[in-house]
């Protein structure tokens, strides 16, 4: 015991010992509810960081209206599901996928932005540029050993949503793919075509896109190959 | 810190740390809500967990200001409840512990952090001093005083296992 035990700290030591051993036992929460919790916190702290965005740049909007430039056009309503290729081209996308920040801001359908995770197609094998349109989900995929993603052969990939381009010409995935690993998501673009997701992400991007919604993929290589899709 | 190295830790200290905060606060509900949230925050900064020197200490202390800011915003609503409406069935300490736990309730704050830190969690001067950001001189003075105020809680506690003896 260290110079500043007195005669009774023995006595308190054993006291405080005695009490917590008689305190009932704690039950925690499983660990994975804590990786679910912390996901969920982290997803609604970037909502914020979106919405101060957007708020942020109402203020400059306004400020130059005030302030004299030339009038803009009112924004155009939030995304809502365009079924031709044409409305595709002139609606707000529901999704932007930036391939060079490896981010995809959503905007969900409560109306609420936010800013998810990704890995999208590594050099050579650029996720395809450009607006697309959701074209359907799939719960499930089963992907080829030589896939744009990169899985291995009877490896399957969840919560999938298709994009086409307009002309029909262009397929890629968004998808959870097992196989690519969580510390590149959101830092490094890593598969064959296909954009990635934490499966959570996956799981909510997922519920809240319809086909018809717009998606659309920037990133400093606009001409990069066209991306095949999995093979299912 | 790795996710495997952060469950891992999370499973090994997660009732020991409520012990500590239990012992800290005297009050078992507390403790457990207040470390159930310190390791959820700490699981989004899991990277640079073991970094922090000792990710025992980062949590006990979340864990402490979070129970004391609840206690603070709570205290009248609690006094109330404890004196009129605790619950039959909710756990507290048996009667060999309540004096003990009353003395330590009516303790300050921060003397009964560094009771609990140098008594249970075996924590040296030096080391309270530096958990708590504050003096070693600080620390033996909330010590010397807190023990002081607690000693007839803990003599009473020895008076009535001579008398059932």
């Amino acid at each position: 015991m260290p110079d500043h035990a007195g005669p009774d700290t023995d006595d308190l030591s054993v006291a405080l010992r005695q009490l917590v051993a008689d305190a009932p036992s704690a039950v925690p929460l499983p660990p994975a509810e804590v990786h679910r919790t912390g996901l969920r916190r982290r997803r609604r702290r970037r909502t914020v960081l979106g919405s101060a965005a957007v708020l942020a740049a109402a203020v400059v909007i306004a400020g130059g209206l005030r302030s004299g430039a030339a009038p803009r056009p009112p924004a155009p309503p939030a995304a809502s599901p365009s079924p031709t290729g044409s409305q595709a081209e002139a609606a707000v996308p529901s999704a932007v996928i930036d391939a060079d920040s490896h981010r995809m801001t959503v905007t969900g359908k409560d109306g609420q932005v936010t800013v998810l995770d990704v890995t999208a197609g590594r050099p050579g094998s650029e996720t395809p540029r450009g607006r697309m349109t959701v074209q359907d989900k799939l719960p499930k995929v089963g992907m080829s050993d030589d896939g744009p993603s990169g899985g291995q052969d009877g490896a399957t990939a969840a919560w999938c949503v298709r994009l086409v381009r307009p002309d029909g010409t262009t397929t890629t995935y968004v998808c959870s793919m097992p196989w690519l690993s969580p510390s590149a998501i959101g830092k490094a673009n890593t598969t064959h075509g296909a954009v990635g997701l934490l499966a959570d992400d996956a799981r909510w991007f997922y519920d809240h896109v319809d086909p018809g919604d717009t998606v659309e993929v920037v990133g400093s290589s606009t001409d990069g190959p066209s991306g095949a899709p999995p093979s299912p | 810190m790795t996710d495997e190295e952060f469950d891992a830790f999370y499973v090994s200290s997660f009732s020991l740390l409520v012990g500590q905060i239990y012992a800290m606060t005297g009050d078992y509900s507390e403790a457990q809500d207040a470390v159930q949230e310190a390791f959820l925050r700490a699981w989004g900064r899991r990277g640079q967990l073991s970094d922090s020197g000792s990710p025992h200490a980062w949590i006990r202390t979340v864990a402490w200001r979070l129970a004391v800011s609840r206690w603070r915003r709570a205290r009248r609503g609690l006094d109330l409840m404890l004196r009129n409406h605790l619950p039959e069935d909710a756990p507290g300490p048996g009667p060999e512990h309540t004096a003990l736990v009353a003395g330590l309730r009516r303790l300050p704050a921060a003397q009964r952090q560094a009771i609990v830190l140098f008594h249970l969690c075996d924590l040296t001067v030096a080391e309270v001093a530096r958990e708590t950001g504050v003096a070693e001189g600080t620390v033996k003075a909330r010590l010397s005083r807190g023990r002081a105020a607690l000693a007839e809680h803990v003599s009473d506690r020895d008076e009535r296992e001579l008398i059932r003896a």
